[in-house]
């Protein structure tokens, strides 16, 4: 068991809120390149029936970049393991519903079988076990390469960012060099940083994970999905025991923001079919 | 449509999940194929895998939450399958009645290589930042590791000097210290300034030797250097200078100054005693004001020397001064 005072350093350190106080939990999970506002527009419609918490992966929005640990978030067990300390932190043991995002419901898969008591079920929102294509069994989607472009796009668009041009300090570099002003663009998310969950996010497999995850999942699958494209979503349910797929008329790969209503109403419907225990 | 088509740069019109409502010449330009033929497709077909994922995990988060971004840098694929760099806006707006997004492209293809050097640069920049500062960490454990040493030497050197100028039996200064406190007084004076040696030699002491035994010999000497470091000014140096020969270094003292010192030695060594009977000293006297000469050690060693052989030879237990 945490102190007390790690308990509210891990609250400032994700930067955690949680809106009302009753009902059951519903612990949100932003994905990579985002921060915990990209779940703005779900939220309200689960007000009035539950106790919902929101936090960003320190690294991301508002965390207290100077606790980014490079080694600690090039796995996502790290990612994982802030999800598990949020929860410590607000003394959550039991009936936990989690809800992440494109990575995030990697991260979730991971926490639940580290502590499958915490979670009473998952919602994945366009989850990918892995970005990467393995012929002929698995296709992910991409090749390395266009992984790599990716990270090479990052640096491109970053050239903007208040002194990532700047000239390069020699000498002793700490975890605190990473505490700079950020800009708003990007939800907040600074390069260096942003740079590190891409790897981790692109480069992890987690197919072996599945089988082991024993807690019920509903996957929201986007229709037209360039990250995790429908076969993915179909992989996903035939290796997760007992979990739902629900395809979401939804082209791209933000339904929560693009059309949070069908978000809302396929976890809604997941919630109130079940019969709970 | 033909407003989209006036304009001087490829433009295309989303809804707000990507589906391509309209395209116009300059963009059907690099993309190829036709307005209808795009239409209703997914944007995300027009560019590379990156961009995609790019577009996907910042541009439509941005863009949903904040309504426009700017100056983003992506590649489009031309109809040849080639990626073309490009610089993005784009910006909610209506379309034929409804809520959509404009997005406005430019060709970056210089902008882009200058780019991919300066980012090069910084990437040689920081791997250099990152070797010197290793090099850094190790020349500063270097040294620390220096300083470590450098101390110990000194340590070392401070109980070498003390060994060097202590007696061991007595913990007196010995000879080499008296040579030192001389030349180091001769270096702070002016010429005509004087200073006085005392030679003390104890009287019979091959007798206490031979009939007490060496032990109660070293007992006699150890108890006389205490008498005579007693009988000292605070500025003055008493040394072992031989056997039983002490020297009492009195710098600026003259004659008078010595004959008192001289005297206060008498009367101090009296309390010690062997056997009930006290210790007596003979003592030489030589006082000088060559200050600044270079002889001025062996002159006082020489001549109290001789004042010494005078006392004893005149019946022991006496101060001579040397004339």
């Amino acid at each position: 068991m945490l102190l007390l005072e790690s308990y509210l350093n891990i609250l400032n350190r994700n930067n955690v809120h949680v809106q009302a106080n009753n009902g059951p939990v519903l612990l949100y999970a932003h994905g990579f390149g985002c921060n915990q506002t990209m779940w703005n527009q779900v939220t309200p419609y689960f007000e009035s029936t539950h106790r919902q918490v929101l936090f960003d992966y320190v690294g991301s929005g508002k965390s207290d970049l100077a606790s980014f640990d490079v080694k600690r978030y090039s796995s996502l067990q790290g990612y994982a393991q802030d999800v598990l300390d949020v929860c410590d932190a607000l003394g959550l043991s039991n009936g936990v519903t989690f809800v992440g995002h494109s990575v995030s419901c990697s991260v979730g898969l991971l926490a639940s079988i580290a502590r499958p008591e915490l979670f009473d079920r998952l919602v994945l929102l366009g989850p990918s076990p892995c970005f990467l294509n393995h012929p002929p069994d698995y296709l992910g989607g991409f090749e390395r390469e266009d992984l790599e472009g990716l990270l090479s796009l990052m640096d491109q668009n970053y050239i903007g960012w208040a002194n990532y041009l700047a000239p390069v300090v020699s000498g002793e570099t700490e975890a605190g060099a990473l505490t700079g002003e950020l800009s708003d663009s990007f939800c907040s998310t600074d390069p260096t940083v942003a740079r590190v969950f891409a790897q981790t996010t692109f480069f992890s497999d987690n197919r072996a994970d599945l089988p082991l995850v024993s807690r019920p999942c509903l996957i929201l699958q986007h229709r037209e999905d360039a990250l995790a494209p429908l076969g993915v979503g179909e992989y996903m349910h035939a290796h997760l025991q007992g979990s739902t797929l629900k395809v979401l008329d939804v082209v791209g790969h933000c339904g929560h923001m693009s059309q949070p209503f069908l978000v809302a109403e396929a976890m809604r419907n997941y919630f109130n079919n079940l019969s709970l225990p | 449509m033909d407003q989209l088509n006036q304009l001087p740069c490829p433009v295309l019109v989303t809804d707000r999940m990507g589906k391509i409502l309209a395209a116009n010449i300059d963009l059907l330009a690099i993309v190829g194929g036709s307005a209808e033929q795009w239409q209703q497709k997914s944007m995300d077909k027009l560019f590379p895998l990156a961009s995609r994922i790019f577009l996907q995990t910042h541009v439509w988060p941005m863009l949903l939450r904040q309504e426009s971004v700017r100056e983003l840098y992506l590649h489009l694929n031309d109809s040849n399958n080639q990626r073309i760099p490009m610089m993005m806006n784009c910006q909610m707006g209506q379309f034929e009645g409804a809520d959509s997004y404009y997005w406005v492209f430019f060709v970056a293809l210089q902008r882009s290589l200058f780019e991919a050097e300066l980012l090069q640069a910084r990437g040689d920049a920081q791997r250099m930042a990152a070797s010197l500062a290793q090099s850094h960490k190790e020349l500063k454990e270097l040294h620390s590791q220096l300083s470590q040493r450098t101390h110990m030497v000194e340590t070392a050197n401070i109980e070498l000097t003390e060994l060097s100028q202590t007696d061991p039996l007595t913990g007196m200064a010995n000879r080499r210290a008296l040579a030192i406190a001389i030349t180091h007084w001769q270096s702070q004076v002016t010429d005509g300034a004087h200073a006085s040696l005392l030679l003390v030699d104890v009287d019979h002491f091959k007798a206490v030797n031979d009939q007490y035994g060496h032990d109660e010999g070293d007992c006699v000497l150890t108890a006389l250097a205490r008498q005579l470091q007693a009988s000292m000014r605070v500025s003055d140096l008493a040394v072992r200078y031989g056997g039983e020969e002490f020297a009492l270094w009195l710098p600026f003292a003259d004659h008078t100054g010595a004959e008192c010192t001289a005297q206060r030695v008498h009367d101090h060594v009296r309390e010690v005693k062997v056997a009930g009977n006290s210790i007596t000293v003979s003592i030489g006297v030589a006082t000088s004001s060559d200050a600044r000469s270079p002889e001025l050690l062996q002159q006082l060693i020489k001549h109290s020397d001789e004042a010494v052989y005078q006392a004893k030879a005149s019946g022991r237990n006496r101060t001579v001064h040397f004339e």
